[in-house]
């Protein structure tokens, strides 16, 4: 299975990738640190998951999953955000994605990443 | 003083604490708030000097609404928030949803009282959260609250010297407004000290 | 023993509560009873969201534990929260500022400290103040609107929209200071509507304002921005026709209109026929003074209605002979 993470912090990008090859060591992982490189990506490597954070410089998560769900309404999205207003929440949920995790990313939602990735992954 | 990977990584976990304080705003005024912390500077307090400040419109000449609390004892300092007078009206019509009439700054008793309440909100969703990264329990005085021209202001008053001092550069982003501010938190050299174990742990366990 | 401590609380003009870290109220002063006719009896030992429910909202419960937990202060602002203590059924108006610190005694929080500020008199003064500014600005608004219709009134004709004769002056008087320094001239189009009077005597006066109206639209439909159009009393009409270069220039506006004007109107369902006389003068050629111009275009139209109307022409010197008559050919 091949997970696109996107977030304009590097630490946080590792951070995620570590937890999720601790759990699921065979997947791969790619990166990008805007929404404008995601997309790229998204292009040329058509990811089957994308965890995705929202506020980024330039296009932000919110504009990255719209242009995504443009023409593929299949691959999962994860968003993984500070963001916890309700009002992004209904926002985002709109656009068809699978979950929404709160940061920081504790124990409890990171095993909630690696359960959703897992079900990604059988579905 | 922080390498790009510290950085990084404080930058990461600072926008993650001022996300609730944006929610707790956003409860209360009713609509959609972002706060980012896009920059993020750690200099030797003998090494600031207010002028820096004045490409944010801060400090450069003109009256400042500044808002502060002092917090230790394991982890120690004095975390100042600071918005140029103009900006406070912007910041609170946005809130309120009022018309903003650029021109007029006059601050009313309740203008004044939102921005108070605003400082207090943002200041210890802040602080809050370093006492739990760094998993201390933190004690804290009681929210100041103080208009200053900046010519009255001493820097000494603002920025205790022997101290390190972490700048923030704070956006709000409420209706169509964007207000910028300052966040300066003067720490002692144990408490920087602490942080960055921190942070360089964090930054271990990824192997980075 | 007289404590007078506790005297002075109860003197002070803040609500003051003391509660637990569970929560219950372990002190209420006077002012609280004055604020909110909750009387000491009523409230000590029990919860506080149960004596002031506003309290028991999930956003309060949060800043308490906070308080009681975490050692943080909170000050809450009227103008987010209103209020939080009143008597049953009078919360409209009440405005408090709250505050609430933690009191911290060996390193434990075993109480927090609620401080209520009635400021609902400072709100109301402020809010009236806020009206009274309102008001004057609003008004001062309305004087200058009404100032500028009246001076609006003066410079259009009611019925039509376009320039009364007053404000006709005036612009033209604009355009020919101008016109001297450009290259073009200015053509003046007198004009009145062919039996205008039989229209109003058939089908009254109201049928005839009407089609006033769809005379002037036609008018303005076939005129440049650069054009005056202006009506000059009950159905004489002026058109300065701007930047004129040549006589085919005039020629060929005056067609229009007299082509455009002599269409069919529709009005009330009825079916009405009339048409426009146009007499032409030029300047700076023929003179360079307005009444002149004026008058020298109203005898060209006089002469264009003595020779079968519908039609226009220009003004020649010489009034007796037949005038500059040009012919449309249909």
């Amino acid at each position: 299975m091949k997970i696109l993470i996107v977030d304009d912090s590097v630490f946080a990008q590792k951070f995620m990738e570590k937890t999720i090859l601790a759990s699921l060591p065979d997947e791969q992982i790619i990166a990008a640190p805007s929404g404008e490189d995601a997309y790229e990506l998204f292009l040329s490597e058509t990811p089957d998951v994308i965890v995705t954070d929202l506020l980024m410089p330039g296009m932000g998560g919110q504009m990255l999953i719209k242009m995504i769900r443009q023409t593929d309404g299949i691959c999962k999205i994860i968003v993984v955000s500070a963001d916890v207003q309700k009002s992004v929440q209904d926002e985002v949920m709109q656009m068809n994605i699978t979950a929404f995790i709160n940061k920081p990313l504790n124990a409890e939602k990171s095993e909630q990443l690696i359960r959703l990735l897992g079900d990604a992954k059988n579905a | 003083m922080l390498s790009p990977l510290q950085k990084d990584a404080l930058v990461e976990i600072l926008n993650t604490h001022i996300g609730k304080a944006a929610s707790s705003l956003s409860e209360m005024v009713n609509q959609k708030v972002i706060l980012s912390v896009p920059e993020i500077e750690l200099k030797d307090s003998s090494d600031i000097n207010f002028y820096q400040f004045e490409k944010e419109g801060i400090f450069s000449n003109s009256e400042v609404v500044m808002s502060s609390i002092k917090f230790g004892e394991i982890f120690k300092g004095d975390a100042n928030i600071v918005f140029p007078m103009a900006n406070v009206k912007v910041l609170v019509d946005a809130c309120l949803g009022n018309e903003n009439e650029p021109g007029n700054t006059k601050l009313t008793n309740e203008d004044l009282d939102v921005i108070k309440e605003l400082c207090n909100v943002v200041l210890n969703a802040l602080i809050g959260e370093f006492g739990n990264l760094l998993d201390v329990r933190l004690e804290y005085t009681s929210p100041k609250i103080d208009f200053a021209l900046i010519s009255s202001l001493e820097q000494s008053e603002i920025i205790p010297s022997n101290t390190y001092v972490l700048i923030l550069y704070t956006s709000f982003f409420l209706a169509k407004s964007q207000i910028r501010g300052l966040i300066l938190i003067a720490l002692t050299e144990n408490s920087v000290n602490l942080l960055l174990q921190k942070i360089d742990e964090l930054l271990g366990d990824m192997n980075v | 023993m007289f404590d007078w401590v506790e005297r002075a609380l109860n003197m002070v003009n803040t609500g003051i509560i003391i509660i637990n870290s569970e929560q219950n109220i372990v002190f209420w002063n006077d002012e609280l009873y004055r604020i909110s006719q909750i009387s000491k009896q009523d409230a000590l030992t029990k919860r506080l969201s149960e004596v002031c429910p506003k309290f028991g909202e999930a956003k309060y419960q949060t800043i308490l534990e906070n308080v009681l937990n975490n050692g943080q202060s909170r000050f809450c602002s009227s103008v987010l929260h209103q209020a939080f203590i009143f008597p049953k059924h009078v919360q409209q108006g009440i405005r408090q500022n709250m505050k609430i610190e933690p009191m911290v005694y060996e390193n434990r929080v075993d109480y927090a400290l609620i401080q209520i500020m009635d400021i609902t008199d400072q709100v109301i003064n402020e809010n009236r103040l806020k009206e009274v500014i309102k008001e004057l600005k609003q008004g001062y608004e309305q004087a200058r609107e009404s100032e500028k219709a009246s001076k609006e009134l003066a410079r259009f004709d009611h019925l039509t929209g376009l320039y009364n004769r007053a404000h006709f002056e005036t612009k033209l008087t604009k355009l020919m200071e101008d016109s001297l320094s450009a290259e073009g001239k200015l053509a003046f189009l007198f004009m009145d509507l062919d039996g205008f009077k039989q229209v109003n005597d058939k089908y009254g006066h109201l049928v005839g304002d009407i089609l006033l109206q769809q005379v002037a639209g036609r008018l303005l439909n076939n005129t440049r921005k650069t054009d005056i159009v202006a009506r000059m009393g009950g159905d004489e009409f002026i058109i300065i026709q701007n930047n004129m270069l040549d006589m085919e220039d005039a020629i060929t506006f005056a067609e229009k209109l007299v082509n455009a004007l002599k269409k069919p109107y529709y009005v009330d369902n009825k079916r009405i026929h009339t048409s426009v006389s146009i007499g032409i003068s030029v300047f700076p050629d023929m003179s360079d003074n307005v009444e002149i111009l004026i008058k020298y275009a109203d005898a060209a139209m006089y002469n264009v209605k003595k020779n079968g109307k519908n039609n226009f022409g220009f003004y020649e010197k010489k009034s007796n002979k037949k005038g500059f008559n040009h012919t449309i050919l249909d």
